[in-house]
């Protein structure tokens, strides 16, 4: 699991996500409170092909502490090929910018792929 | 013979080399959106003159497409003397995504064709020729529809995923510390996967496969709007030695399509030619249209065809099948009446066989 750092200041909450794996897919952003039982918001959004998106979270930076962010990530794909795909996730606020590449596999002849990836709010 | 078996085979042989080096890429190969359709002659095919049709069909790029035929049925031949293979260099590239040939489809669209025609006494003709495409709604890749569609499928699926996690969560919470946990495992555990994957399916709205609907497309699109042009160059030798080839005749077509409805599609071209005929270049224009009646993987048509030379003006009218004999093989019979200005009738039947790059399927 990636820590992360926002800083309270700030008005809003967002991420952005940014597809290089040339794919159809699908990402299901879901905020997660401190118990990590309790979803807060969860927002499920298409990516075209090389495609990226900037989703606005309801979680307001101040109230961000402790909470948790997790992607679970479906490719579709339309070819015939066994490949591995991959996505790059950024947490924009601040200059505590991450990217951590996020490898999704599995896909196989019209088949999906999926993969997850967590953030943990400090 | 067994030369053309054997150029066929290293053709399609060509073909499988570069799919296996495809899979160990991690990109779409931008040959995946071939879809089944017909494969009508190239260019140079059809400039070797083995055809009174002067139309040249459009249809959507495929990597490889071979020609073979056009041996008239009148005369009882068994082995096509004549073969024309057309290419998209481009396609055939193992490493083009999906999203190359999408910024870069015009020249991904760009095919070259080289076609031969052995005659009496051991003359041969040689075509050489290319084509490009202008418009082309049938082609899947640059479907807008099919694309969302991925997308929503996509969405759909990783919805139901979230809630089979979170159901598979409550019935197994004293195994796992959180329901990140689970997450985990989905993604590291196939039996758990499988699990989670089998409850997600109550979940699914949408049950449509993306093969379903890529069949569908396939129906919808094999008439779409489309627009080629292309030349070709064609050298003739009295004999068999290459040195002896003259340039004998130079051509260029237009073709667009378009239809009025599902089971439809009319054609509309016109063929430019430059012809060496003792030693003076004469030139020809046709004129012609095509309607197609039917489906993708059969369908008859009705021609007719103007062609304006000098004195011997002429009219042609055909009648014909397309038919799909497997996938990537085609088979198209046609009948030919040439009236020239004397009020003579000509019978010209013909067939003819296409093989393409085969579609991907399940």
């Amino acid at each position: 699991m990636t820590e992360i750092n926002i800083n309270p200041a700030k008005q809003t909450l967002s991420v952005e996500v940014k597809s290089q794996s040339l794919h159809v897919f699908a990402i299901s952003i879901t905020v997660f409170d401190t118990d990590k039982e309790k979803k807060l918001e969860q927002h499920t959004v298409k990516l075209d092909i090389n495609d990226e998106f900037k989703q606005v979270l309801a979680l307001k930076p101040s109230e961000a502490k402790g909470k948790y962010i997790n992607f679970l990530f479906t490719i579709v794909s339309p070819d015939g090929k066994d490949s591995q795909y991959s996505a790059i996730i950024m947490i924009l606020e601040d200059n505590n910018a991450l990217k951590p590449e996020i490898e999704i596999s599995g896909c196989t002849l019209y088949g999906e792929g999926s993969n997850v990836a967590r953030f943990h709010i400090n | 013979m067994k030369k053309l078996i054997f150029i066929i085979s290293i053709l399609l042989f060509c073909n499988v080399i570069f799919a296996q080096t495809d899979s160990i890429l991690k990109k779409i190969s931008a040959a995946w959106g071939s879809l089944d359709y017909s494969i009508p002659e190239s260019p140079a095919f059809n400039l070797l003159g083995n055809n009174p049709d002067n139309l040249l069909k459009p249809t959507s790029v495929k990597s490889i497409a071979i020609s073979l035929g056009n041996y008239y049925l009148s005369n009882a031949a068994v082995i096509p003397q004549n073969i024309g293979v057309e290419i998209s260099p481009l396609l055939l590239n193992p490493k083009a995504s999906l999203y190359d040939f999408r910024r870069n489809s015009f020249w991904y669209r760009f095919r070259f064709s080289l076609g031969t025609n052995v005659q009496e006494k051991g003359a041969f003709q040689i075509a050489e020729g290319f084509r490009f495409t202008i418009i082309d709604k049938s082609d899947l890749r640059l479907d807008r529809e099919f694309l969302e569609k991925l997308g929503d499928l996509a969405v759909d699926k990783n919805k139901a995923k979230e809630k089979a996690i979170q159901e598979y969560y409550s019935m197994h919470h004293a195994t796992y510390p959180d329901i990140f946990a689970v997450y985990d495992a989905y993604i590291n555990n196939i039996s758990i996967r499988t699990e989670i994957d089998e409850i997600a399916k109550k979940y699914t709205l949408n049950p449509d496969t993306i093969t379903n609907f890529r069949n569908l497309k396939k129906q919808k699109l094999w008439n779409a709007q489309i627009w080629e042009m292309g030349m070709a160059a064609l050298q003739q030798s009295p004999d068999s030695l290459i040195s002896n080839a003259k340039f004998a005749k130079l051509s260029f077509w237009s073709t667009y399509g378009t239809h009025f409805n599902l089971n439809d599609q009319l054609l509309i071209g016109c063929k430019f030619e430059m012809a060496d005929s003792l030693s003076k270049w004469k030139p020809k224009i046709s004129i012609g249209t095509r309607y197609y009646y039917g489906k993708n993987e059969l369908r008859g048509f009705v021609q007719g065809e103007y062609s304006l030379i000098n004195q011997l003006n002429s009219a042609t009218a055909s009648a014909g099948l397309i038919f799909n004999i497997t996938d990537g093989i085609w088979g198209q019979l046609a009948m030919n009446f040439i009236f020239d200005l004397k009020g003579n009738v000509t019978f010209a039947p013909g067939f003819n066989i296409g093989l393409g790059t085969t579609e991907k399927k399940i």
